[in-house]
């Protein structure tokens, strides 16, 4: 009995040390600041560290498309909830020789004629977000996670990425609040 | 379910149920590597921990059985050492094989995944994309054209009019789209021949700046399935005009075919590195699951084949034990199953003949049993010598014979035992000469001294029969004669007696008739002289036919054969009684010392009488020379048995003195008839017990009566 236990123990301390590598934030992609405006429009604003290391860069060049995901959360005193998701894709148009930044399946994309345009206009991104926002009043909480998914990357790409930190591109949860 | 049962339970199953999910994984894994989209990769985390653990409970489930396995060498359990020889054979058979495919399959993927390109296919998509590129440069030269011809037509037209001549120009291009921008963005007027843009979107800020300062902005820009070259042409300094024109139509599919071409080669290009990585990884992960697999199996192949070898083994250590009749279940057809029916069969037939065995030693015990109680209850006593001549038995008419000890003697040579038991030399000696000689049968007879006493020793003599080739040996048969010559004397002196009493008894009456007669006629007639000759002559005549009579009589009562007439005997009262008559005539002193409580014994009053009267007169002329004589008489219990001893205060008993003096006519008296004693020997017997004579401690004689309780 005493080797099984030994055994389970060594199975959940394995699986704790990945899930906890894994989890951790990367440098690659790092949230600078991040506010939430309640206009007429509500819209979320970042403004990103996104340093992609060569061989992320030498993929998109090669046709591999990049996606990011914008996962941001609300909830004000009154413990009033929203959420919002948002996935910008970068990719490259080889006829077109034009770097392309679009919202995934939503409205027209922008057209960058280098890279660096490209990456410059991932520096701040503004993105819309529903009306349920408007609904938070008063004090709010609001957390943002913006990662790069590997589910999103071809087939061949995933397995070596799982391994690997040159893929691994998650800002980790950012929290702050918002004065009334 | 106790937690033992489940144990084994899940020790039974976890391996292949851990082999199944390292397969599935290596398959969804495979699968999902050849998607564009990840499917299962937000299960990934799970797929590969669980693998992990798969793989680690496969290795603990192996270490489990080597741990085994080393135990039931450490324990010698049988089929343990031939499965540890096994093993290595049965992954040496495994483990090439495996490695070989996988070394294979590694070569074939990545020759397979290197032949997708080549430098032709790669330099005639290099040649198309830049014909592309010049199709659509070449669009753009005519839209940049187009463009700043219609700029100039509407530089000379109001706001309002915008609209209509936009229309008006749609018909006059090619173009899908026209729009009218303010510098700052915002849209003044549009047309459009595509219904997909109705709707125009402002060109980014920086290009309206550009164009209104004079510049021509052409770019082809991604649209729907193509592409479609966006011209910024500045109106004047307060709009810019923005046209989209399309490819030509023959010129459209091709380019949307050479994009897509090239997309998908330069990233398959781009993952050709992490597609071999992806095969390499799920190919070792198979070769790990194949590994396990093959290690499993082999102790699993090692188990199945020492099992029945290990039960037979088994078996076989329970038949060395003595335990037969044990079988062993056969599990398989072959030749295995084949040497279990025969070492079944083996196995009964064993526990057959050991139960024949057993009845036959049954039978040889129960014989050796009853030999042996014949000869523990044959008076004659038996010796077996084995064929080197050591003694092997002796049985207890021997022992007693002899008065041997066997323990001692049992496995000694003959020459030994007679060297050790110088008293029995003759005999052995001449038992040693027989069997020396070879003689099947012969017969001899010895004389040994026991103490005092001369034993005479009849002997047979025969070889045994030989014992599986071997000599038997000899028995010797021993039958003491000293008894028997005894009780031969004893009848020959009976007839003696017998014959003297009859044969000069009778005259004795007519001699003293005689001599009284003549007495009495010539007394009177002769003178004095004449007459003393004759008197003492003829009291010398009376005298000498009365003890003749005497003799005769003596003789005679020695020789009778009495009819016993037995009745409780109290000995005491019996000895006062006869004591008494000897006391009165002033012959003896006698002290008495008597048991308290003396049993009566069943005998013939008269005979023991006459006994009583034989051990006293012995006793009284043992010691003449006193007046009246001193003697002790004893009696006493010892056990079933009753003694009377009559002691004299006399010399002793004469040196030499042993059974003999028992016999008839053997007295160391000058008056004795020789007789005494041996009436009293035979009256004794004739009441089942017996008389022994011993000096007494001090001087003197004891002579014992032994009778049995009544």
């Amino acid at each position: 009995m005493r080797r099984w236990s030994t055994l389970a123990l060594s199975l959940v301390a394995l699986c704790a040390m990945v899930g906890c590598d894994r989890g951790q934030s990367s440098r690659a992609l790092q949230v600078r600041e991040a506010r939430v405006e309640l206009a007429a429009q509500p819209s979320l604003v970042v403004e990103l560290d996104f340093a992609p290391r060569a061989e992320v860069l030498d993929a998109l060049s090669h046709g591999v498309p990049l996606q990011i995901e914008f996962n941001l959360g609300g909830r004000d005193a009154s413990n009033r909830v929203a959420f919002e998701r948002h996935v910008l894709e970068l990719s490259y148009q080889p006829l077109v020789r034009q770097w392309q930044l679009a919202r995934l399946n939503n409205g027209p994309p922008r057209l960058f004629a280098s890279q660096s345009q490209l990456l410059a206009a991932i520096d701040q991104v503004r993105l819309p977000l529903g009306a349920s926002w408007r609904l938070l009043s008063g004090s709010r909480e609001y957390s943002l996670r913006v990662r790069l998914p590997q589910s999103s990357l071809p087939g061949p790409l995933r397995l070596p990425a799982w391994f690997s930190r040159t893929w691994r591109m998650d800002s980790g949860e950012v929290l702050w609040t918002s004065a009334a | 379910m106790d937690i033992r049962r489940l144990i084994r339970l899940l020790s039974a199953w976890v391996p292949a149920l851990a082999l199944v999910a390292l397969l599935v994984t290596a398959l969804l894994l495979a699968g999902d590597a050849e998607q564009d989209v990840g499917r299962l990769q937000r299960f990934s985390p799970w797929l590969f921990a669980g693998a992990a653990a798969a793989v680690l409970l496969l290795l603990a489930v192996i270490a489990r059985r080597v741990l085994g396995l080393r135990r039931q060498l450490r324990q010698r359990e049988p089929g343990a050492r031939l499965a540890l020889r096994l093993l290595p054979w049965l992954l040496l058979l495994a483990l090439p094989p495996l490695i070989l495919v996988y070394g294979f399959a590694l070569k074939f993927l990545t020759s397979s995944i290197d032949s997708w390109f080549n430098v032709r296919i790669e330099s005639a998509l290099d040649d198309a994309l830049a014909l592309g590129h010049f199709v659509i440069d070449d669009a753009g030269v005519r839209a940049r054209q187009q463009a700043s011809s219609l700029s100039q037509r509407l530089a000379l037209l109001d706001e309002s009019e915008l609209d209509a001549a936009l229309e008006d120009a749609l018909d006059d291009n090619d173009a899908l789209q026209l729009a009218v921008f303010a510098v700052d963005g915002s849209l003044i007027a549009a047309a459009s021949n595509d219904p997909r843009l109705l709707l125009p979107s402002a060109p980014p800020d920086a290009d309206l700046l550009a164009a209104r300062d004079g510049g021509v902005l052409v770019r082809p820009q991604p649209f729907d399935d193509g592409v479609l070259q966006a011209a910024l042409v500045a109106i004047d300094e307060a709009r810019v005009l923005r046209a989209l024109f399309p490819l030509p139509a023959t010129a459209r599919p091709l380019t949307r075919n050479i994009e897509q071409s090239i997309h998908d080669y330069r990233r398959l290009d781009f993952l050709r590195g992490s597609l071999k990585t992806t095969f390499v990884l799920l190919l070792s992960l198979v070769l790990l699951l194949a590994i396990l697999l093959a290690v499993l199996a082999a102790f699993g192949l090692a188990r199945r084949l020492v099992q029945p070898i290990a039960r037979l083994a088994g078996v076989a250590d329970d038949i060395a034990a003595g335990r037969f009749g044990e079988q062993v279940t056969a599990v398989s057809g072959d030749e295995i199953g084949a040497l279990t029916d025969a070492f079944n069969r083996m196995s009964l037939q064993l526990a057959d003949m050991r139960g024949r065995e057993a009845a036959v030693r049954a039978a040889s015990d129960e014989q050796r049993a009853w030999l042996a109680a014949v000869l523990e209850r044959l008076t004659s006593g038996v010796l077996t010598f084995a064929a080197n001549g050591t003694l092997r038995s002796a049985n207890a008419a021997a022992v007693a014979q002899l008065a041997l000890s066997p323990a001692g003697l049992v496995d000694r040579d003959i020459g030994e035992i007679a060297r050790e038991t110088p008293a029995l030399a003759p005999l052995f000696e001449t038992i040693a000469s027989h069997h020396g000689s070879g003689a099947r049968e012969w017969r001899d007879e010895v004389r040994v001294a026991r103490g005092d006493l001369v034993q005479v020793l009849a002997l047979r003599g025969a070889a045994l029969p030989m014992v599986a080739g071997a000599e038997g040996g000899h028995v010797v048969v021993l039958d003491d004669l000293t008894e028997w010559n005894r009780a031969q004397r004893e009848v020959a002196w009976a007839e003696v007696a017998r014959r003297l009493a009859h044969e000069i008894k009778n005259p004795l009456t007519p001699i003293r008739l005689a001599s009284e007669r003549l007495r009495h006629k010539l007394s009177g007639v002769l003178d004095g002289e004449r007459a003393q000759v004759l008197e003492k002559t003829t009291q010398t005549v009376i005298a000498q036919v009365d003890a003749l009579k005497d003799l005769v009589d003596a003789f005679a009562d020695y020789a009778r054969t009495p009819q016993l007439r037995r009745d409780a005997v109290d000995l005491n009262a019996l000895a006062d009684e006869v004591l008494e008559l000897y006391q009165q005539a002033g012959q003896v002193e006698a002290r008495r010392d008597y048991a308290d409580t003396l049993p009566r014994v069943r005998g013939d009053r008269g005979r023991l009488r006459q006994l009583l009267h034989n051990l006293i007169k012995n006793a009284i002329e043992a010691d003449v020379a006193r007046q009246p004589a001193p003697l002790e008489v004893t009696t006493r219990v010892r056990g079933d048995k009753v003694e009377l001893a009559v002691r004299d205060f006399g010399p002793g008993l004469p040196a030499g003195f042993d059974a003999g003096w028992f016999e008839p006519y053997t007295s160391s008296k000058p008056k004795g008839t020789g007789l005494g004693l041996a009436i009293v020997k035979r009256i004794a017997e004739e009441h089942g017990g017996a008389v022994s004579a011993e000096n007494a401690p001090e001087r003197g004689a004891r002579f014992t009566l032994t009778l049995p309780l009544a």
